[in-house]
C-alpha cells in the first residue's frame, strides 16, 4: 500500500524469485564442486592425455606431435607388462592380508560391550598420526639385517645367518598392510556393527556351532563391508609409491614407480603420461568389473 | 512328563539381579506364558532356557537332562524372535532348511519337510523368496516354520507378535494356538500383552522385577489374583481405598469414607480397622440412569455418581464415573440395545459382592 514499502518489497521479491529458481539454487550448490572438478581434475587430466600423445625430444623437451608410440612402447616392452602384473599381484596380496588382519579388530570393536568403542576406533587410526615415511623407516629398523627380528633370532640361536626380510615383496606387503589397515577396518566395523546378532543366536539355536554360525551368517552379512574395504585397499595399494620404494627390492617395482621415474629422473613426460593413462584406464576397468559383479550401489548405500 | 524344569534359577548381571529364584515345571505339550511389565526378566529367563545366557545360580532341565553346560546348538529348542530374525541373505527355503542341514537330514527329506512346513503355516509357494520380500506376518510364519521343522523339544517365543498390527496379531494368535495344538509341542511364550497370554496359554506366569509373582490358569490369574500387582496388571479395574468396618463370616463390610460402605466377599486374615484396597473389574459393574433406579436406593454396593467422561469404542463403551466420595470408577458397558449415557448424567453403579477383590494395604495380598 504505502509507497515507502515498495522498494524493500521489490528487492525481497527479486531475491525470492532468484532463490526460488531451482536452477539457480542448484548452480549455487554445485558451483564449488564443479569448479573443483574442472580445475583440479579435468584440466590436469586433459594435459596428461595431451602429453601422452607427444614425444620426448632431446634433453627432456617435448615434441608436440600426435603419436601412439608411447602406448605401443609400453605394451610391447615385456618389463612394463611385468611391472603392471606385479603391481596387481602385490595389491591383491595386500588386500587379502589386510582383510584377514582387519576383520579381527573390526569384529571385536563392533561387538564389544564396553562403552569406549569410539576410543578403540580412534586407536585404530593412531598410526596415521605419524608420517608414512616414519612408519616405513620403522619397518626398516625391524626387518633389516641388523633389525630387531634378526638380532633376536640370532641371539637365541634360532638362525645363524640373518634372514633377508627387508627389500623383499614380503616387506612391501607388510608395510602396505600397515598403511591401509584403517581403510579396511572402518567399512568392516560399520557393516558388522549393523548386523543383527539375533541372527547369530537364531543360527545357534537351530544347531550351528559358533564357527558354523560365523561362516553361514556373520561372514555373509559382512560382505558389503568386505567389498567396500577391498575396493578401497586395492585401489590405494596399486597406486602406492612410497612404501614399495622404501621397503621393496629391485624386483618389486610398481607401476607408480615407473611413472615417477619417467617424469622426475628421465624427464620423459610423454611416456610418463601414457603410463599414467594406462594405469588410470586399468583402474576404471577394474571398478566397472567390480560394479558388474559386486554392485557399487550396495556398497555406497552403506 | 515334565519337558522343562527350572530349579531356583537366578541371573545376575554384575550387582543387578535380573531373575531371582525362579522355579517352574512345564508339562509336555503345555503352553506357558511369561507375562510381566518391561524389564521384569522375561527375555532373560527365556534366553537362559535357550542357552544364550548362563544362570548365575540354579539348574535347568530339558526332558530330564540338565542343560546348564549345554551350548544353545545342542539344546534342541526352537526359538521365534520378536524381529523374526530370518536370515536376510537366504531364501525362505534355505531359512527353513537351515536347522535340518546340521541334523544330517538327507537332501530329499529336507525338501519334503520344508514344503510340509510351508503348508502348515499356510504359505506354500513362497520358498524362493527372500525375507525382505515378505510381509511382517509372513516373516513371522516362516520364523515359526523354521523353528518347528527341526522338531525341537521346546518352542520358545519372545514377543513374536508384538511387531504386527492389531488385526494380524489376533489372526496369527489363533493360528499359532492351532499349530501348537496340532503339533503338541511344549511352548514358552514371553509377552507383555495380557490378552495374548490369556487367550493362548494353558498357564500364565506373572513376573515382576525378576520374580515369579503368580502362576496359574488364565482363569485363576484373572479371577483370583493373589496380589494387588497381578490384579492391577491384568484387566481394567478401578481401585478404592477403605477401612474394614465389620467381618461377618465370609463377608466383609468396608467403609469408604464420606459415609459410604461396600460389602466384599473375602475370607482370610482381616480384622476390623484394617486398611484395604478394593479392586473392581470395569466390566463387572452395571451402570444405570439414576432416576430410573429408585428401588435400589440405600442398598449395599449401589453407589451413586456422575459420569465425567465417555469414550465410545463400538463393541463397548467406557464410562468414567465419579462417586460421592470423589473416587473415580471405570465402567465398561456392553450397552446391548440401550442408548448410551452422556457426560454429566447421574448414575447408579451396582457391583456384585464377588466382583470386589479386596487387598490389604499392608501386604498387598488378597484377602
Ligand atoms: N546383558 C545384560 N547386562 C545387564 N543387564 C541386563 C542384560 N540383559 C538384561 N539386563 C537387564 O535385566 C532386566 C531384565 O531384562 P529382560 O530383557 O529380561 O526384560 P524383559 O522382561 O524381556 O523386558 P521387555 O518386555 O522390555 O522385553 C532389565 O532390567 C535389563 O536392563
Ligand atoms: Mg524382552
Amino acid at each position: 500500500m504505502a509507497p515507502s514499502r515498495g522498494t524493500p518489497h521489490a528487492m525481497g521479491g527479486v531475491i525470492e524469485r532468484i532463490s526460488s529458481n531451482p536452477r539457480f539454487v542448484l548452480g549455487l550448490q554445485l558451483g564449488p564442486l564443479l569448479f573443483w572438478i574442472v580445475f583440479f581434475l579435468f584440466i590436469p587430466l586433459l594435459l596428461i592425455v595431451f602429453y601422452s600423445f607427444c614425444l620426448r625430444g632431446l634433453g627432456g623437451t617435448i615434441e608436440y606431435t600426435f603419436s601412439l608410440k608411447n602406448y605401443i612402447h609400453f605394451f610391447t616392452t615385456p618389463i612394463y607388462r611385468k611391472i603392471l602384473v606385479k603391481s596387481i599381484v602385490i595389491a591383491i596380496e595386500v588386500t587379502l592380508g589386510t582383510l584377514l588382519v582387519a576383520y579381527i579388530p573390526a569384529y571385536f570393536i563392533a561387538t564389544t560391550k564396553t562403552k569406549n568403542r569410539l576410543l578403540l576406533l580412534i586407536l585404530m587410526i593412531v598410526p596415521f598420526w605419524t608420517s608414512l615415511l616414519i612408519r616405513n623407516y620403522s619397518w626398516i629398523l625391524i626387518l633389516g639385517r641388523e633389525g630387531i627380528i634378526n638380532v633376536y633370532l640370532m641371539k637365541w640361536g634360532i638362525i645363524s645367518q640373518p634372514l633377508e626380510l627387508l627389500y623383499t615383496e614380503f616387506a612391501v606387503v607388510l608395510g602396505l598392510v600397515h598403511w591401509v589397515l584403517p581403510f579396511m577396518v572402518f567399512p568392516l566395523f560399520s557393516t558388522i556393527d549393523n548386523i543383527d546378532f539375533n541372527l547369530v543366536d537364531a543360527a545357534k539355536n537351530l544347531g550351528a556351532n559358533d564357527l558354523q554360525a560365523f561362516w553361514r551368517v556373520t561372514l555373509p552379512l559382512s560382505m558389503p563391508g568386505i567389498a567396500a574395504g577391498c575396493l578401497l585397499v586395492f585401489i590405494l595399494t596399486v597406486g602406492s609409491f612410497v612404501t614399495p620404494s622404501l621397503l621393496g627390492g629391485p624386483e618389486d617395482l610398481m607401476i607408480t614407480m615407473v611413472i615417477t621415474q619417467r617424469f622426475l629422473t628421465l624427464f620423459d613426460w610423454p611416456f610418463g603420461s601414457a603410463a599414467s593413462i594406462i594405469y588410470l584406464m586399468l583402474m576404471i576397468l577394474f571398478i566397472l568389473v567390480y560394479d558388474r559383479f559386486i554392485g557399487l550401489k550396495r556398497i555406497l548405500k552403506m | 512328563m515334565i519337558d522343562l524344569e527350572l530349579k531356583n534359577v537366578t541371573k545376575r548381571f554384575g550387582a543387578f539381579t535380573a531373575v531371582k529364584d525362579f522355579s517352574i515345571a512345564v508339562e509336555a505339550g503345555e503352553f506357558v506364558s511369561f507375562l510381566g511389565p518391561s524389564g521384569c526378566g522375561k527375555t532373560t529367563t527365556l534366553r537362559m532356557i535357550a542357552g544364550f545366557l548362563e544362570p548365575t545360580e540354579g539348574e535347568i532341565f530339558i526332558q530330564g537332562q540338565k542343560v546348564n553346560d549345554l551350548p544353545p546348538y545342542h539344546r534342541d529348542s526352537g526359538m521365534v524372535f520378536q524381529n523374526y530374525a530370518l536370515f536376510p541373505h537366504m531364501t525362505v527355503f534355505d531359512n527353513i532348511a537351515f536347522g535340518l542341514r546340521y541334523r544330517k537330514v538327507p537332501k530329499n527329506e529336507i525338501k519334503d519337510r520344508v514344503m510340509q512346513m510351508l503348508q502348515l503355516v499356510q504359505l506354500p509357494g513362497l520358498e524362493g523368496r527372500r525375507p525382505a520380500q515378505l510381509s511382517g506376518g509372513q516373516q513371522q510364519r516362516i520364523a515359526l516354520a523354521r523353528a518347528l521343522v527341526i522338531k525341537p523339544k521346546l518352542l520358545l517365543f519372545d514377543e513374536p507378535l508384538s511387531n504386527l498390527d492389531a488385526k494380524l496379531r489376533e489372526q496369527l494368535r489363533v493360528e499359532l494356538r492351532q499349530i501348537q495344538q496340532e503339533v503338541g509341542i511344549t511352548s514358552i511364550f514371553v509377552t507383555h500383552d495380557q490378552e495374548e497370554a490369556l487367550s493362548l496359554s494353558d498357564r500364565i506366569v506373572v513376573m515382576n522385577a525378576g520374580e515369579m509373582i503368580q502362576s496359574g490358569t488364565p482363569y485363576e490369574i484373572y479371577e483370583k489374583p493373589q496380589s494387588l500387582f497381578v490384579g492391577e496388571f491384568i484387566g481394567q479395574s478401578s481401585f478404592i481405598d477403605g477401612r474394614v468396618a465389620a467381618v461377618q463370616g465370609t463377608e466383609t463390610l468396608v467403609e469408604l469414607g464420606n459415609g459410604l460402605t461396600m460389602g466384599v466377599s473375602g475370607v482370610g486374615a482381616i480384622a476390623k480397622g484394617d486398611k484395604v484396597k478394593i479392586l473392581i473389574r470395569a466390566e463387572r459393574i452395571s451402570v444405570m440412569q439414576d432416576s430410573a433406579q429408585k428401588h435400589l436406593e440405600g442398598r449395599l454396593n449401589v453407589l451413586k455418581g456422575v459420569i465425567t467422561d465417555v469414550s465410545y469404542l463400538g463393541s463397548n463403551i467406557y464410562y468414567y464415573v465419579r462417586i460421592e466420595n470423589n473416587a473415580q470408577f471405570l465402567v465398561i458397558d456392553q450397552m446391548g440395545e440401550k442408548s448410551p449415557l452422556k457426560k454429566n448424567d447421574a448414575v447408579c453403579l451396582e457391583i456384585g459382592f464377588k466382583s470386589c477383590l479386596c487387598f490389604t494395604s499392608k501386604t498387598k495380598g488378597r484377602v
